[in-house]
Order: C-alpha cells, then structure tokens, then sequence
C-alpha cells in the first residue's frame, strides 16, 4: 500500500495535510515522522484532508490522536476534513470526532482558517 | 475460474494465504482479500465487507507481530477465508508466543481523545466491525476467528418477507 503526503502551510501558523492512499499499519510511521517535522514549534491548527484517503486503521488513527494531543497541549485545533464513509465510521467507532473540527469542504476549511487569522490580528 | 460464478450460493474453497510475520506482508492480505471478496461486490452491496475486514486483518496481524514475537524472531501466520450464504469468516493462525487478543478491555472512549491511552484501539475495531470473535490456542498455534453476517443474506430475507 501507498500512502501520498502532501503539507501545504496555509500561514499563521495553520498546516492542511494531504493523504492520499492507504493509512494502514505500513504507512503510518511515514506521516508520524512528517508530522513531527513542521509540529516542534507553534501550531494553530492543523487539518488533515482525507478527501483521497481509501483506509485507515487502528495505526493511522494513532497518528492523528497523538498530532491532537502535541497541538492542543500548545492551544492549536486539529480538524479533518472530506472523509469517506468507511474512513468516517473507524473515526465514528473510536468516538474521536467530537474532539475535532470537522470540515465538509475545502471552502469550509478556508473559510474557518480566514476567520481565525482575522481573529489573531484583532487580539 | 469458473468455480467462482456462484459465489453466493455454494461455499466455495479459497486458498489460504500465508505470509511472514512482517508488516509489508500486508499489501498481500489487502490483495487476497480484494481478490476473493470482490464477487460478493459484484452479486450484492456489500462494499463495506472488503474494507471493513481489512481494517480487521490489519489489526489482527499487527497485534500478532507486535505482541507475539519477541526479539523479531521469524514466524508464519496463515490466514484462511471461508464464505458461505450467511457469513464471511476470516481466520488468523499464527505460531508466536500463546497471546489472547480479545481480554483486552477496550479502551475508555469517555475521555477527550488527547487524553486517552493509545492502546486497545484495533481490538476495539475488530470487536465492532464484525459480529462474532473467538480465540484458541491449539497445537502451539494462536488461532482467531472472526465472522461478519453477510449484507446479502439479510437483504433477501428482508425482500422475501
């Protein structure tokens, strides 16, 4: 299986990470270890963009908690967006949605990225 | 492969798979499962099945290679699937130290994500997408059996009412 990372900054601090393919047991550590490339200074939020995400286990889900658990330790918000049906029900099962934003499209996610930066600069 | 046109009807014999007790053996498993469920994808709506038990034999077989051999010692694991009119039933065999996935507790799923342990995670995943779990240890091997009532089979009781 094949895992495809993509991290695009969207500035302030705010990252959209890309997956495309197969989050699985194999993969995992992959995206670990680019997550903790850009998550050891200040983050406000990060959003995983599972659009082109066919599957994920127990492995890829561990991944995603512990990013929440360094983000939110700092403050910072962690969303997913554009699941699939069967990625959305391991996430269901494991009741993790509550703990994260959940964005239904892109426009969605820009627009909160919008709001919170316009949110920093008044503060 | 025309022992596989009625797969909905006939139970039919799939060859087991065996693999090494390595991660990357997984893209296999993902295969053969592909391979040997598709019919049903075909016949019924039963997309679900095919990821839905990958998720479960990514869980099963990381457990084992995790928990089951010590010092990276090599192994064997097998894994045989049986399909008949009622159930998909995958097996695991595996010949690492006795280790019984299923007493496990699930994990606490009442406490804000971030702050829950890691672990339990896949057993919980195996528990909730398929209907039964049993566990032996027979002949120095750790056997798991997991079976999935068919979507299909309850669809045409449901049309035949």
């Amino acid at each position: 299986m094949t895992l495809a990372i993509d991290v695009i900054d969207k500035g302030n601090n705010s990252y959209q990470v890309v997956l495309n393919g197969s989050l699985d047991s194999t993969t995992a550590p992959s995206l670990e270890a680019r997550i903790g490339e850009f998550t050891g200074g200040a983050v406000a939020m990060v959003v995983f963009d599972l659009e082109h995400l066919t599957f994920i286990s127990s492995a890829g889900l561990r991944v995603i908690f512990k990013t929440l658990k360094l983000v939110k330790a700092n403050n910072g918000k962690v969303g997913v967006s554009k699941m699939s049906a069967g990625v959305r029900k391991v996430f269901d099962i494991v009741k993790a949605l509550p703990d994260m934003n959940i964005f239904a499209s892109e426009a969605e996610m820009d627009d909160y990225l919008t709001a919170m930066q316009e949110q920093a600069n008044e503060e | 492969m025309t022992t596989t046109s009625t797969p909905s009807t006939k139970a039919s014999a799939i060859p087991a798979l065996q693999i090494s007790n390595q991660l990357t053996e997984l893209e296999r498993v993902f295969t053969w499962l592909d391979v040997h469920l598709a019919p049903l994808e075909q016949h019924h709506v039963e997309d679900a099945h095919t990821n839905e038990l990958k998720v479960v034999a990514d869980e099963a077989i990381a457990n084992t290679i995790h928990y089951g051999y010590e010092n990276h010692v090599s192994g064997k694991i097998t894994l045989r699937l049986h399909i008949d009119d009622n159930n998909v039933t995958l097996r695991f065999y595996d010949d690492g130290k006795a280790f019984n996935p299923l007493i496990n507790e699930d994990p606490d799923l009442g406490i804000a994500t971030e702050d829950r342990e890691t672990g339990g995670l896949g057993v919980l995943l195996i528990r909730e997408l398929t209907d039964t779990q049993d566990y032996q240890y027979q002949d120095g091997q750790n056997i798991l059996t997991v079976t999935r009532k068919r979507l299909a089979s309850t669809t045409t009781k449901r049309e035949t009412l």
